[in-house]
């Protein structure tokens, strides 16, 4: 079990005072929330298995706002995390006892749009789906497609560095962010870029985006957007062996053509998806792959034709290319609810996100069958193959008294695996308290101190989302000094 | 200045540890060839890294090669031709418009974050920036990032390295995305256009579903262009459409792979369009804000310029007489930043070499630098003074 540093009582002793201190600083009247069943929304984020109720939860409503906010915790030493939509799979967003919550929730306007530059600026609540909403009537949209688009927000993108199926061709967000206003833990308020490419300093910016809500709040957030193309259209295509998959994969890249995004699903994700969603995936197939281009018909048609002329090279067993939007919608479909699928099938389950070398998926995926056995316990693979990025579901029953530590230590293996081979720990969920005992596994004391320098520049008090990223140490966070 | 070599990382270890004890300041190099850019600094020894050189290795299928910091780029370049690939961020050489002899080596491409025209597009240098091994200021040996393209593992300081012009750390290993050389590539010029119309001309290309790479105007010359690459039928027929598009532009050509490389390496290493001026800027602004700001100059001075970047790129030539020409008063009326590219060492000293920083940013750069190197002993001041 992962442990958070105990609340200090003389903050929670103060709590009165520290609520009507925030409401004095806001200009909503419902912004400051400090009632429990209030609170309780706030108590978790995506990594469920984890509760803490926060002091209390601050929703601002301007950049001013979030600054005043900030500069009193600042001055009184009380501890704050930054939530946008709270699906952090990673508890990047879960509370500490005594910390403020503070939510973007109420900064929802789009604040320009400016097609002939292609750049959107955004308050930091604003979904990631409302940012391509708010352009794809005009035709284009914004890159970056965490399957949780719908809920979560940019200012949790700019927190957790974070991707999507579509990253292969496009970049993750930082490869999409020009310019951030960001609130500082002392109250100052700074910017970084802007509308134009590139900086001619340290590129602060690039070290914000996935720093995980610990290096300030960003309140406002330039994105280029892109003309969405003509058309997309996936091909299907199921394999005997996760080998036949992981070197059709191989050689697709290898033959130069980059598609926008490829997927892979093993035998029980096909399954789970397929009985949830009915999509038509092959049943009798180990692995399957979904790859798909984009461009005019006939330019799909052509890198179409490439692609399955390769994948027939490794022994395909079924192959079905998509030729209009509904049998599109209906491949992506199982693929996008393939993490809802699994939780149909499980009361719960762990969704990891390790990196790995894609050439050595076959392996990887044989290492974590035999973690499986060993533990008892079932896995889902998920993988967005072209860039590496492996999402094992581990299924397992919370109820059931020492099974949450089980799955914990089967996923610090499978980790563990993925690190092994030239991997990661985290492609796109972000480390949070999640990995954080982890970090070790691929970090020395020396890279970690250099990070942790780092952070105290930002927050010299370690105030912001203090309990993530860095392992404790005799359970209190472990503070680096800058210099 | 004397010069100490390093040909190993636990060389390059050794030394600027010796350096931060003795509290010496060392200027960092790998093949030296942008040395005449940026602030003129005089440290008290030279860490010389040409010698750490050599391909890592390189995954075809995973498209990622990794290098030491001190390899040629033409090194890599010609390791990932063998595979197809190439690294998309075009680095480019600026030796022929520094005058300098020198190659560049893929260390100083990213310390520098210096990118083609394909950075439009493509993302700059930092945006292919993997993984990290480096020595800090301190003396010790940190990694970041990794071999995978996908990589949230704590802070980024990839990016961070990327631009800090070797004042925080001394980068031994560097590990790089590659992407494929595409089969075809076809530029389609527009001429006769004035600057506003041409920056209309690459919005409205860059804003049509055919993924343009590159986008380019060259007044001197009366060329605007812009690239599309890809499969040969993709290519194509993505070229018919952008001439329906571009049709009120007037009479256009295009022009296949070897002709249409040739004009993108003149705008990628600037030199020869911009010919025999001593002074250049390199201005990054707005995309459509470019001609404006030239207009602005243009009022007060002589100037040469050209846009890269869809616009959003200006590089700006002027002679020796016209040092006192104020880009940055004008540029603050569109947005964006300049770096005083090339001019003569008396100007360097004279002008901020880099956009001078807000309270704010100076602050946290400050302590970045502080973070990496408290005793000042790698590059200091060569982007800002005191950093
Ligand atoms: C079903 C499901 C599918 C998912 N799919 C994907 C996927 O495909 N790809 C992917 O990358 N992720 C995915 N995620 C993970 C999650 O959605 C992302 O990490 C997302 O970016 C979090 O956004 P959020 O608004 O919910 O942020 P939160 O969870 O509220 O916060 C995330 C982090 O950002 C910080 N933060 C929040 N607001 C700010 C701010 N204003 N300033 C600074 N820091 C801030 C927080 O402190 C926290 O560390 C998925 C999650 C779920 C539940």
């Amino acid at each position: 079990m992962l442990q958070l540093p105990e609340a200090d009582p003389k903050i929670v002793s103060r709590k009165a005072e520290i609520v009507s201190a925030l409401r004095s600083l806001i200009s909503a009247d419902d912004a400051v929330i400090d009632k429990e069943d209030e609170l309780r929304p706030f108590e978790t984020d995506g990594l469920a298995a984890y509760r803490q109720m926060p002091l209390a939860v601050v929703l601002p409503s301007t950049t001013e706002e979030i600054s005043a906010v900030l500069k009193y915790c600042n001055d009184q030493r009380v501890n704050v995390v930054a939530r946008g939509a709270g699906t952090s799979l990673a508890g990047g967003a879960l509370p500490l006892g005594d910390a403020v919550i503070l939510g973007v929730s109420k900064m929802k306007s789009i604040l320009e749009i400016d097609y002939d530059n292609r750049t959107a600026t955004v308050q930091a609540g604003v979904t990631n789906i409302n940012i391509t909403n708010a352009v794809s009537p005009d035709g284009f949209f914004y890159a970056p497609d965490p399957s949780s688009q719908l809920a979560c927000t940019i200012a949790g993108n700019i927190g957790m560095n974070s991707g999507g199926a579509h990253c292969l061709k496009y970049g993750v967000t930082t490869n999409n962010v020009l310019g951030l206003k960001v609130a500082l833990m002392d109250g100052s308020i700074v910017e970084f870029g802007g509308k134009h490419l590139d900086a001619n300093s340290y590129d602060l910016m690039g070290l914000f985006i996935g720093s995980e809500g610990m290096m300030g709040v960003v309140t406002e957030i330039t994105v280029r957007i892109l003309r969405s193309p003509e058309g997309a259209r996936p091909v299907l295509v199921g394999f005997n062996a996760n080998e036949d998959a992981g070197a059709c994969v191989a050689a697709i890249i290898a033959s130069g053509i980059i598609p926008v995004a490829i997927e892979f699903m093993d035998r029980p994700a096909i399954h789970a998806a397929e009985n949830f969603t009915n999509a038509g995936y092959p049943l009798d197939v180990e692995a399957m792959l979904i790859i798909e281009v984009e461009g005019s018909d006939e330019e799909i048609d052509d890198q179409l034709g490439k692609i399955t002329s390769i994948a027939k090279d490794f022994n395909p067993v079924s192959l079905k290319v998509s030729y209009n939007e509904t049998e599109s919608a209906a491949i992506w479909k199982g693929r996008k609810s393939a993490f809802g699928a699994v939780g149909q099938i499980s009361p719960d389950y762990l969704c990891m996100d390790g990196t790995i070398p894609t050439s050595r998926l076959p392996e990887v995926l044989k290492g974590i069958q035999a973690i499986s056995d060993k533990y008892g316990l079932q896995v889902a693979n998920i993988f967005h193959a072209g860039d590496g990025n492996l999402h094992p579901l581990v299924l397992y029953n919370g109820n059931k008294p020492g099974e949450l530590e089980r799955v914990e230590e089967m996923g610090a293996e499978i980790l563990q695996l993925c690190v092994d081979v030239g991997g990661c720990l985290t492609g796109e969920h972000g480390v949070g308290i999640e990995k954080r005992d982890l970090m070790p596994i691929m970090f020395n004391k020396d890279d970690l101190d250099q990070m942790k320098r780092l952070k105290s520049v930002f927050d010299p008090q370690w105030l912001l989302n203090p309990a993530k990223v860095f392992p404790l140490e005799d359970g209190q966070v472990a503070k680096m000094e800058a210099a | 200045m004397p010069t100490v070599k390093a040909t190993t990382a636990v060389e390059a270890k050794k030394i600027i540890q010796e350096h931060n004890s003795s509290g010496k300041t060392i200027e960092v190099l790998g093949q030296g060839s942008k040395r005449t850019i940026g602030r003129c600094i005089d440290c008290d020894n030279q860490l010389d890294l040409s010698g750490l050189t050599g391909v890592n290795f390189y995954e075809q299928s995973e498209m990622v090669v990794s290098a030491k910091a001190g390899t040629p780029v033409s090194e890599i370049t010609k390791v990932l031709a063998e595979g197809g690939q190439r690294l998309a961020f075009d680095p480019p050489s600026y030796a022929a418009l520094l005058g300098s002899s020198a190659e560049p080596s893929i260390g100083g491409v990213l310390a520098t974050n210096l990118s083609g025209p394909s950075r439009l597009s493509k993302g700059a240098a930092r945006d292919h920036f993997l993984g990290v091994e480096m020595i800090n200021g301190r003396g010790e040996q940190i990694k970041n990032g990794g071999r995978v393209m996908k990589n949230v593992t704590g802070y980024d300081l990839c990016k961070l390295m990327a631009g800090s012009w070797g004042t925080l750390a001394a980068m031994t290993d560097v590990t790089l995305k590659t992407l494929p050389i595409q089969e075809s590539r076809v530029t389609l010029f527009a001429s006769g256009l004035s600057d506003e119309s041409a920056v209309q001309f690459m919005s409205v290309a860059l804003g049509s579903p055919f993924d343009v790479v590159t986008a380019a105007h060259v007044p001197g010359r009366s060329q605007t262009a812009v690239q599309i690459e890809g499969l040969e039928k993709s290519v194509a027929y993505r070229i018919e459409e952008l001439k329906l598009a571009l049709a009120s532009f007037g009479e256009l050509e295009t022009i296949g792979n070897e002709e249409g490389d040739a004009f993108w390496v003149e705008v990628r290493e600037v030199n020869s369009l911009l010919s025999k001026k001593d002074i250049v800027w390199k201005v990054s602004t707005t995309l459509t804000a470019g001609p404006a700001l030239v207009n602005e100059l243009k009022k007060q001075g002589d100037v040469a310029a050209f846009y890269d970047w869809g616009g959003g790129l200006v590089w700006i030539g002027l002679d020796e007489n016209q040092s006192g020409l104020d880009i940055r008063a004008a540029l603050a009326l569109v947005g964006g930043q300049a770096l005083l590219f090339k001019a003569p060492e008396d100007i360097r000293k004279r002008l901020d070499v880099f956009d001078p920083l807000a309270p704010g940013n100076r602050m946290l750069s400050e302590g970045v630098k502080r973070a990496f190197d408290p005793k000042a002993v790698l590059n200091p001041g060569r982007q800002f003074e005191g950093i």
